[in-house]
């Protein structure tokens, strides 16, 4: 059922201009993809930033709670740029990534992402003493990242499978 | 160089990540990881010499939180570069994307060499909290757009050598 629909998708969206576009335009898929590399250094690097200063490890000028303050804007950006480019890949190329196992694992593990950086957010912002994580807020940092590094593998991987 | 280049690809090395159907995979995916981190990582220094963000963390103070991180990143990315090179270093060679990569590594190096030997001398008038002296940012604007290049060329790069 979800395949007949995602197939469905797929078959509407090689209708559409944008998708000519994409995929006569030569430079355009490098161009986007280079766009959505770039907004995952800032998701990813903002979170590798944040898990090492929860793991007070380095940057402890600045509280957890502070840095989250400083980063949580660029993650933010970050995060609605790679939804745009990444909705441009998928309308060039619809087929390789909607009916892609390694793709629909991405999507999981993004969700997944999304919430230990909201969840972790809050605790970081709640901390008592500021300075100090606790085991749990450690854990989740570690996490977040780990997660950032299994769907960045994803991604290349889709060209792959 | 020929000679060099066909002796690089014929390496238990290069052979290995010419045929085996997940070697480059891997270590591409290493590679981007490795990437994005000296990029961001780099990003937010710069965004501090821009004045853009974080003023209150003193510049000295965040050059050496961030170092350790994005030389070991940079490592790492020298490293499976070198690696995903060995796969067809006759193509990588001869691709002008490649060769402008390799221009703009350098670029960015000196650029960096030229921020710690020389801009930083004076840091303690304007480490913390005050504005930051054109040169220092222009240091970081010339970083960031560097770095930006930098990914858009290795993005072209795999777009021009393999059909992926």
């Amino acid at each position: 059922m979800a395949q007949q629909l995602l197939s469905g998708l797929v078959s509407w969206i090689e209708t559409l201009r944008l998708h000519g576009t994409m995929q006569s335009v030569e430079w355009a898929v490098p161009l986007v993809q280079t766009i959505h590399i770039l907004a995952i250094a800032a998701v990813f690097s903002s979170s590798l930033v944040l898990a090492l200063r929860t793991a007070h490890i380095s940057g402890i000028d600045w509280t957890p709670a502070r840095w989250g303050q400083r980063l949580n804007a660029w993650v933010g950006v970050g995060l609605v740029v790679l939804l745009l480019s990444g909705a441009l890949l998928i309308i060039g190329e619809p087929d390789r990534s909607l009916l892609n196992t390694i793709f629909q694992t991405k999507m999981a593990l993004l969700l997944g992402a999304l919430a230990v950086f909201v969840l972790l957010g809050r605790r970081l912002r709640r901390l008592d003493p500021p300075d100090r994580a606790t085991h749990a807020e450690r854990a989740l940092a570690a996490l977040l990242v780990l997660l950032w590094i299994a769907i960045i593998a994803c991604g290349r991987w889709i060209a792959y499978a | 160089m020929d000679d060099l280049l066909n002796a690089i690809g014929d390496s238990a090395i290069g052979r290995l990540m010419a045929e085996s159907p997940t070697a480059f995979p891997w270590v591409e995916s290493a590679h981007v990881v490795a990437i994005v981190t000296v990029i961001g990582v780099i990003a937010i220094v710069d965004l501090r010499l821009l004045g853009v963000a974080g003023r209150d963390y003193a510049i000295s103070r965040l050059t050496k939180a961030l170092l350790p991180t994005t030389w070991i990143a940079f490592a790492l990315a020298a490293l499976t570069g070198a690696l995903l090179f060995t796969s067809q270093p006759v193509t990588y060679f001869a691709n002008t994307a490649f060769r402008l990569k390799v221009a703009l590594l350098l670029a960015a190096g000196l650029n960096m060499a030229l921020f710690h030997v020389f801009t930083m001398r004076g840091i303690t008038l304007w480490d913390r909290d005050a504005p930051v002296p054109p040169s220092a940012r222009i240091a970081g604007a010339l970083s960031l757009l560097i770095w930006v290049l930098i990914a858009g060329c290795g993005r072209w790069v795999g777009f021009t050598t393999a059909p992926f």
